[in-house]
């Protein structure tokens, strides 16, 4: 969103003209990953709250 | 062992069905005597759900909530950046997550059955209470968390940092967007946009007034640089 904001603050017809779909999948994936909410991870992880 | 949680908010409760799944006594307490609907919804974060769900409150959970499907993000003018698929993700409709008057989010009143959380009824509870009216003891959610136990468990940590943004919460009564089941966030790191749906009208009523049918109760935050 900042990155966005930073490269067209007045906005933009097509995303993809400003970020790339490369990019942009790979900020999604990135920040999942960071998260722990990929849907691998989330799913094979072991509970927090049960034993 | 026996654990003593402060707060039966959406943390202490989960805390103590933790601890009563891993075979150790818990004791809620509460400050507040009735639970209230504050009006807000919450949306649960895929691990909040998932630990829920490992819980054995996924039915109930479904039952009062709708699941996000997707999360979109957008410009401020509201285009597009990106949108994708979610899992274990929820938003949660307001009359059954009553709030504090501090503005620390409740669950039901209606707890699982077979659980070792208990009301906080009794003198323990007129003891907590006494020793908020003197300012020595509070819950652990609220304005100012670190001027309660926290302060005095741990007086050495300080203040909380604060990141200087201010979060405001509304549940309007709208028309359904995109599929019913997008959670949208518009805006920049300065100023933030959010939107969920969380309940739908054609099962709920607010001030026993019957909704439209078809249309839905988005929940709506604004952050603000101050």
């Amino acid at each position: 969103m900042q990155l966005a904001e930073n490269r067209a603050p007045d906005g933009f017809d097509d995303v993809t003209a400003i970020i790339s779909r490369a990019e942009l999948e790979e900020i999604a994936a990135s920040y999942k990953r960071m998260a722990g909410s990929d849907k691998e991870t989330l799913n094979t992880r072991a509970s927090l709250s049960v034993g | 062992m026996r654990v003593i949680v402060i707060g039966g908010g959406i943390g202490g409760l989960t805390a103590a069905l933790s601890l009563h799944a891993a075979g150790i006594e818990a004791e809620v307490f509460e400050a507040v005597p009735d639970l209230k609907p504050l009006g807000v919804g919450i949306n649960l974060l895929p691990h909040a759900v998932r630990e829920l769900t490992e819980l054995g409150l996924g039915d109930a959970l479904a039952g009062i909530s709708i699941a996000t499907e997707k999360l979109m993000y957008a410009k401020r003018f509201g285009q597009e950046i990106w949108a994708s698929p979610v899992a274990w993700r929820r938003a949660i409709s307001s009359p059954s997550t009553p709030c504090t008057a501090s503005g620390s989010v409740r669950t039901s009143p209606s707890r699982p059955q077979g659980r070792a959380v208990r009301p906080t009824r009794g003198r323990r509870d007129c003891q907590l209470r006494r020793r908020q009216r003197h300012g020595r003891c509070r819950g652990r959610g609220g304005r100012h968390p670190f001027s309660g136990p926290q302060t005095q468990l741990f007086p050495c940590e300080g203040p909380p940092k604060w990141n200087n943004r201010v979060l405001w919460r509304g549940v309007p009564d709208a028309a359904p967007y995109l599929d019913e089941r997008t959670m949208v966030v518009a805006g920049h790191q300065d100023q933030k946009f959010v939107c969920y749906p969380i309940r739908r009208s054609h099962d709920a009523k607010l001030n026993g007034a019957p909704r439209r049918r078809g249309s839905c109760w988005p929940t709506v935050a604004m952050v603000q640089s101050r």
